[in-house]
């Protein structure tokens, strides 16, 4: 049987349900880049959030009825809500270390990176690190509503709020980054 | 309905690089078990009281003396007689 890259996420599931590996490498390879962004947001590791992704694809792989499509949420929306999930119970057990430094470093070490984007990236670690100061649900909220362009209805389903909620969560995050970013602005 | 926000202000977020093999490692692992491998093993290893328990039975039943056939000395030794059997397909009897 063959897939074509066309073919929707929940096709795709309808044919991993059936034992086709073709069909889950193609939902693989859709995925995981997002997956993995989503996962490392949330968890600054980059060893533990590959294993999150990892182990998020092999148990849907090995129990493909833990996605139910009645329920009416998309596959993009439940497989966002398992790793995030597992992110934050890593998150709750284990502070991470960020791999702000390591990714810093791998600029400076290249000697044929223009001045302004070293500080480009210079900023975008600052605007990591006020991010981290947020309280957890804001800064999910943010990731996925600003960062990863989701509805707000989708966001609001992947953290389980109504979308009054949703709003409300966002306008505190914008309100407290701005705030943290006034503070740390050199004066 | 879509979020407005001042994308000047936040900037875009640093990206992790995806390691770039993860994708691939992923559906290796999974044709390599393929989608029913570790089945029984997964019935068994997230139910540590089912071993413990069945670990007491056997060492209930290894305390009131019950032979299981592990490790018996009438199982390791093996008889004169049975060798004598196997020779000459009959016991040897001893005579005064």
């Amino acid at each position: 049987m063959e897939f074509y890259s066309d073919d929707s996420d929940e096709e795709l599931v309808l044919q991993v349900q059936k034992g086709h590996s073709e069909a889950f490498a193609m939902l693989v390879n859709r995925h995981t880049d997002y997956l993995y962004r989503i996962v490392w947001r949330t968890y600054p590791d980059t060893q533990e959030a590959e294993d999150v992704v990892q182990d998020v694809f092999l148990k849907f792989w090995h129990k493909p009825s833990l996605f139910d499509s009645t329920k009416g949420a998309s596959f993009r929306t439940w497989l966002t809500r398992v790793a995030m999930n597992r992110a934050i119970d890593m998150l709750r057990k284990k502070k991470p270390i960020p791999d702000y430094d390591y990714l810093m470093q791998q600029s400076m070490n290249d000697p044929n990176i223009p001045l302004h984007e070293l500080e480009e990236k210079v900023a975008k670690i600052e605007l990591e690190q006020a991010i981290s100061n947020l309280p957890e649900r804001q800064q999910q909220a943010l990731n996925l509503c600003f960062y990863e362009d989701l509805r707000q209805k989708d966001a609001a389903e992947i953290m389980d709020v109504s979308i009054k909620a949703m709003e409300s969560l966002l306008m505190r995050a914008k309100k407290s980054l701005y705030q943290i970013m006034i503070e740390r602005k050199p004066s | 309905m879509k979020h407005e926000f001042n994308q000047n202000i936040l900037g875009t977020r640093l990206s992790p690089p995806t390691p770039h093999d993860l994708a691939a490692r992923i559906i290796a692992n999974a044709q390599q078990g393929g989608q029913n491998a570790g089945i029984w093993m997964m019935l068994i290893l997230p139910r540590p009281y089912l071993v413990l328990s069945a670990l007491f039975i056997v060492s209930f039943f290894a305390g009131i003396g019950m032979d299981f056939g592990f490790n018996s000395i009438e199982a390791m030794t093996v008889n004169e007689q049975d060798i004598l059997y196997a020779v000459d397909n009959s016991y040897y009897v001893e005579t005064l």
